[in-house]
């Protein structure tokens, strides 16, 4: 098939989608956004002010470059955006769900994720020169689960990660400073870093020159906010950190441990397979962190970039990790990641008990009990996920 | 020529789908008559029996679920609910420590079969003495907030009703994105 028509039938696919589907953190960070067009620069002390007088109440918890860009893309945004789009992002009450226009918000607010996606395709066609690699990442489910129905803006991160690593030895240097603007929007990229410094170079020095390159956009975005307490308080009121360190063995937090072990090999090692050991930060990620669904899109892209990946036994264990995650996302005590998703299409949607009601009240079983048979199904799928990968590769290999 | 019309034909069953099939499948109670906007407290006690009525805007009530609050759910009284309407009542026996601190209480019952607008009378009584443990939450009027819901019809009606529903719905969107999207679409699926 022809890459154009590819595209396009992949592009139609989510212009018909992605109007039905609706998270509430697109409305809640749209609601901050918008108080960037009306001057508001330092959207922290803005809240923090003026908090008893907000319809939503709840704190900014993310970058300044995030509300920047963001912001700014908004007042263009609204040029398209129907005239009530205004007052659906300040409507808080009952009535919020029953807007006519609620799913062209929903389109126009989402069309730099079409578009960011469609980019992150194309880069793994670059980076793999697999057609199979495109076909996959376009007309996936979970991606479009993940990018259009869980929604967030974690997708503009993602393909500035993706971009770097598309960069990383060509321009080194540019590639460390998209790196940072990565790390400006969000600051799970951090969590690559090290990974990121030793797939370029061993060099000391080399590391350390990339390492503040990549800083460079997040000091010079947060500089003209560090004098603002607002900021600080906000800002260290996101939950990523106290969950990485949650699972604790004999006081000690896991996730940090087995991930300085990892480094450590991936330090010793020769020959450095990045998109490998990322797969195996998502691989600890998801066997030992309480994670959010829209957190595991930034490993995907990465995924699907290892080699062998569609090779039947190891592309059946990724199938299954993959029916594990929705299964432990579907347990969680909050009908908007389940059928909430579904509101744009009928508001009453959200009358249909969750799968956590149902278990909790129809057959008396705690669902968390459920949910962590789940969580240690998946540190068991994930183990055996990647001793299947080192033995395909080393077979590969030979 | 028979790539495009294939292209055609499953956007519109994929939109189908999920804008009338899958509700009409899946949703099995709708909300109705309701009362929802107020945050004044009224102390619900043994000699204050509460009794209000509203019309149903549907056939088939099925459920109310009623806005109350035990502060630190504390108070474990009997609560005593009836509903009436012209031909039948229904009564259900319930306790302060179903109620959050605060909550919307579901009271499920028999559905009635009374058809749309018919009046129903509400009354709660209870057998506590605490005038600041339990308390109804109310609009400036002291009405208590309330929700009814209402039991679907049979599938036929639900994929008709459904698809009704999203027609008025495109209907009631901006004209100008309705033209561009289908526009949009459409040269999309030509350009193929």
């Amino acid at each position: 098939m022809k890459f154009k028509r590819v595209f396009i039938i992949a592009l139609i696919i989510r212009l018909l989608l992605a109007p039905l589907f609706y998270h509430p953190d697109i409305k809640s960070q749209n609601f901050h956004f918008q108080f960037l067009s009306q001057g508001q620069f330092n959207i922290y002390q803005y809240i923090y002010d003026n908090k008893n007088h907000l319809p939503y109440r709840d704190t900014f918890n993310y970058l300044p470059l995030t509300y920047l860009t963001f912001g700014s893309l908004q007042t263009f945004q609204k040029i398209i955006l129907p005239p009530d789009f205004t007052q659906w992002l300040n409507d808080w009450g009952g009535s919020q769900y029953s807007y006519a226009n609620l799913p062209y918000f929903l389109l126009i607010l989402k069309i730099p994720y079409i578009f960011l996606d469609l980019l992150i395709g194309y880069l793994l066609y670059k980076i793999s020169a697999s057609k199979k690699v495109l076909y996959f990442w376009l007309f996936n489910p979970f991606s479009f689960y993940l990018i259009y129905i869980v929604e967030n803006f974690d997708i503009l991160p993602v393909f500035l990660t993706l971009l770097s690593y598309y960069l990383i030895k060509s321009k080194p240097s540019l590639s460390f400073l998209i790196f940072g603007f990565a790390i400006a929007f969000k600051f799970y990229p951090l969590i690559f870093l090290p990974f990121f410094l030793l797939y370029q170079s061993k060099n000391l020095l080399k590391m350390i020159k990339y390492s503040i390159i990549a800083t460079i956009p997040t000091i010079l975005s947060v500089i003209p906010y560090a004098s603002s307490p607002a900021f600080w308080q906000s800002f260290f009121g996101s939950g990523l950190t106290q969950k990485i360190i949650e699972l604790r063995f004999y006081q000690i937090p896991v996730f940090p441990v087995i991930y300085l072990i990892i480094l450590f090999f991936c330090f010793l090692s020769k020959k450095i397979d990045l998109p490998f050991q990322i797969f195996l930060l998502f691989l600890l990620f998801i066997s030992t962190v309480n994670f959010h669904p829209q957190w595991i899109l930034w490993f995907l892209p990465f995924v699907f970039l290892l080699k062998n990946i569609f090779h039947p036994r190891f592309f059946f264990t990724l199938l299954l990790l993959t029916i594990l995650i929705l299964l432990y996302v579907f347990l969680i005590n909050d009908n908007y990641l389940t059928w909430g998703h579904l509101i744009p299409i009928d508001p009453e949607f959200l009358l249909i008990s969750s799968p956590y009601e149902v278990i909790k009240n129809h057959f008396g079983i705690n669902p968390q009990l459920i949910q962590n048979y789940v969580k240690l199904s998946i540190a068991f799928v994930s183990f055996l996920s990647a001793i299947i990968y080192e033995k395909n590769s080393s077979r590969h290999l030979s | 020529m028979k790539k495009t019309l294939l292209v055609i034909c499953l956007s519109i069953l994929l939109l189908l789908f999920f804008l009338v099939i899958l509700p009409s499948f899946t949703i099995r109670k709708r909300q109705g008559t309701s009362l929802g906007n107020g945050n004044l407290q009224m102390s619900f006690i043994k000699n204050k029996p509460i009794n209000f009525s509203f019309i149903s805007d549907k056939s088939n009530l099925q459920s109310l679920s009623i806005d109350m609050k035990n502060p630190a759910i504390l108070n474990n009284s009997k609560i005593n609910f009836k509903i009436s309407g012209p031909n039948s009542q229904r009564e259900i026996v319930f306790y302060g420590n179903n109620i959050g601190d605060p909550s919307s209480v579901p009271l499920k019952f028999d559905s009635f079969s009374d058809p749309a607008s018919t009046t129903y009378q509400v009354s709660l009584s209870t057998d506590n003495v605490d005038p600041q443990s339990l308390y109804f939450i109310t609009n400036q009027d002291y009405q208590p907030l309330f929700n009814s819901y209402y039991l679907q019809s049979d599938l036929k009606t639900n994929l008709k009703t459904n698809f009704n529903r999203q027609l008025n719905l495109f209907h009631q969107r901006n004209l100008i994105l309705n033209v561009i999207y289908i526009t949009l679409i459409v040269y999309l699926i030509l350009a193929l």
